[in-house]
């Protein structure tokens, strides 16, 4: 029988998840294994984000438990087809937080929090990947970032990365 | 209201903005004025040299003709492709450039032949920025006008501190002659400190391949050999050690029974960590075969081991080095091809590249370093710079009697 541990969001809600899930977070690990984490582990993270941050937890933790159950006969096509299928999800999900922009950055406050590497570095390419490529001003607009800039200096700003500003 | 990348710690925008290629990271710099600070911190630009350390490509130099512009061509690592081509927008005393070395995401450039180190240009070609070392310890003596150099670039230990190490030679370019009064006088330059300090001499040794250098162990190595009575043509192995500041010498292999060609030209490499030397057996200017020997064991003469022959299936005229286990070879049919020969699979394969004048075929990888310490060019403007003087082409006739000044 697995270990069940409860989490309770900012906004009160509960989430039942085994221990192998959750301690994949580095800061709830430590509250564990302190003896800090007794009852009900109250967290600084919203109910949606949460929810969100467990789906990414419970993927991995699948990922994991089926490649430790694999023999070495025919692993090499599963694996493929694993590969396959988390990359299938992966789009899935970076496409919904994509989407919503607020999901993705309280889910990169949450993981920066919860310290969870894995989904820090995957949410960070994902920005990354969204700023590739783009002018400065369509990343203002898509980050609502204020341009702060005098006229001056982003005169004298173009003027000397003025190559790098044509598509 | 919308939430703003703003309300993120200043650490996860750094953990965003660090992946980015340089291209977008100077479009990032017009973003706003925190990300331009963050983007242009020295931290930062460290940080993003590190994580794209393993993104390396190859970087080409050649010329259109004989005399024509210099060209820099950056191509993919694998497929060969070439991305960008570069002019040099800035041209040297001899308009002849010789590339020393590429590393952090900088060229640094010399004239060729008989100014070769007396003035050094560290280029930034991806944000177009250019540092233009003039300067030297023993300036006093350029006068004289009988001197030559030798440099190698490498790191010191600690950090990504780029280092130069510059020999001078008194003698004639043509005719070294090593005089007992004058030995050689040695100087390194430090970006971090943007200055060049004096080390002491190296006195009596003289390295002959200005040209081939490697860079491994905390040190760059040259073959050279020992000038003075009984030791002509004894060749050697000289290193520099740059946080000791120390020459040392290393024994060469015995290879002087390699290959049956009428010449042999051995030159230093790095493969895998270790220090290697390349031997080409050449026979009517054509490559018969190449060794390579491995020292196994930095320092210990013992441990060369010749680990590698290779036989041409076709006329080679030059090898460019190793780079990433692949030894490069410059074929004469196909205008110049080069041609790659894995060191793993022992297979030589054709890059379908190369151009009629090829100069140097050398690692890059993109980095913002000299973002603050370098003077921004124009890019594919043609400019002559000499001591950060900008001058268009038509003032040529200005230069030339400027360049007479400074001579």
């Amino acid at each position: 029988m697995a270990i069940m541990y409860a989490l309770k969001s900012s906004d009160n809600e509960i989430f039942e998840v085994e221990q192998k899930v959750i301690e994949q977070s580095e800061t709830i690990k430590k509250m564990i294994e302190d003896g800090a984490a007794t009852g009900e582990i109250p967290l600084q993270v919203s109910s949606k984000t949460l929810a969100k941050v467990l789906e990414w937890c419970k993927q991995r933790q699948h990922k994991t438990v089926e490649n430790e159950n694999d023999d070495n006969k025919g692993k090499r096509k599963k694996e493929r087809d694993e590969d396959d299928d988390i990359k299938e999800w992966e789009n899935k999900f970076s496409d919904e937080l994509k989407a919503d922009k607020d999901v993705l950055f309280d889910l990169l406050l949450a993981s920066n929090y919860l310290d969870l590497p894995a989904l820090l570095s995957f949410l960070c390419q994902l920005v990354a990947d969204m700023v590739a490529g783009k002018m400065p001003e369509e990343i203002r607009r898509m980050f609502n970032i204020e341009n702060d800039f005098t006229p001056e200096e982003e005169k004298a700003i173009t003027a000397e990365h003025g190559w790098a500003f044509q598509p | 209201m919308m939430t703003s990348i703003h309300h993120l710690p200043v650490e996860i925008l750094f953990n965003v903005l660090v992946r980015l290629p340089v291209e977008d990271l100077i479009r990032c710099i017009g973003v706003c004025k925190s990300w331009w600070c963050l983007i242009t911190h020295p931290n930062f630009i460290s940080a993003n040299l590190s994580f794209h350390k393993n993104c390396n490509g190859y970087l080409l130099h050649h010329k259109m003709g004989p005399s024509g512009r210099n060209l820099f061509s950056k191509l993919h690592m694998n497929t060969c492709v070439e991305h960008s081509c570069y002019e040099a927008p800035f041209s040297c005393e001899t308009d002849f450039f010789q590339l020393v070395a590429s590393s952090n995401g900088l060229i640094c450039l010399s004239d060729l032949h008989h100014f070769f180190g007396k003035t050094i240009y560290l280029w930034n070609p991806c944000i177009w920025r250019l540092k233009v070392l003039r300067h030297s310890c023993f300036a006093r003596h350029f006068r004289d006008g009988k001197f030559f150099f030798a440099i190698g670039v490498g790191f010191g230990q600690q950090g990504n501190d780029l280092k130069i190490v510059r020999i001078m030679y008194s003698g004639n370019f043509h005719l070294p002659i090593y005089v007992e009064n004058q030995p050689p006088k040695v100087e390194v330059y430090s970006l971090a400190t943007n200055s060049w300090r004096r080390v002491g001499t190296n006195a009596g040794y003289y390295t002959i391949d200005k040209l081939s250098t490697a860079y491994v162990n905390g040190a760059v190595h040259w073959v050279a050999s020992k000038t003075g009575e009984g030791y002509r043509f004894r060749k050697f192995v000289l290193s520099f050690h740059f946080d000791s500041a120390n020459f040392g010498e290393i024994m060469l292999p015995n290879y002087h029974h390699d290959g049956d060609g009428d010449s042999r030209r051995v030159s230093v490499a790095v493969l895998k960590d270790s220090l290697v030397l390349i031997v080409s057996c050449l026979n009517n200017y054509k490559i018969e075969r190449c060794y390579i020997w491995v020292m196994r064991e930095y320092g210990v003469a013992e441990s060369w081991t010749k680990e590698y022959s290779i036989v041409p299936d076709e006329r080679f005229s030059r090898t460019f080095g190793i780079i990433n286990n692949h030894l490069l070879f410059e074929s004469t049919v196909n205008g110049a091809e080069l041609v790659s020969y894995d060191l793993e699979n022992l297979q030589f394969k054709h890059l379908g590249i190369g151009r009629h004048y090829n100069h140097d075929l050398v690692t890059f990888s993109e980095s913002l370093v000299l973002y603050h310490e370098g003077i921004p060019l124009t890019p594919r403007k043609y400019l002559i710079i000499e001591g950060g003087i900008h001058l268009g082409k038509r003032k040529w006739s200005v230069f030339l009697q400027l360049q007479k000044k400074w001579r």
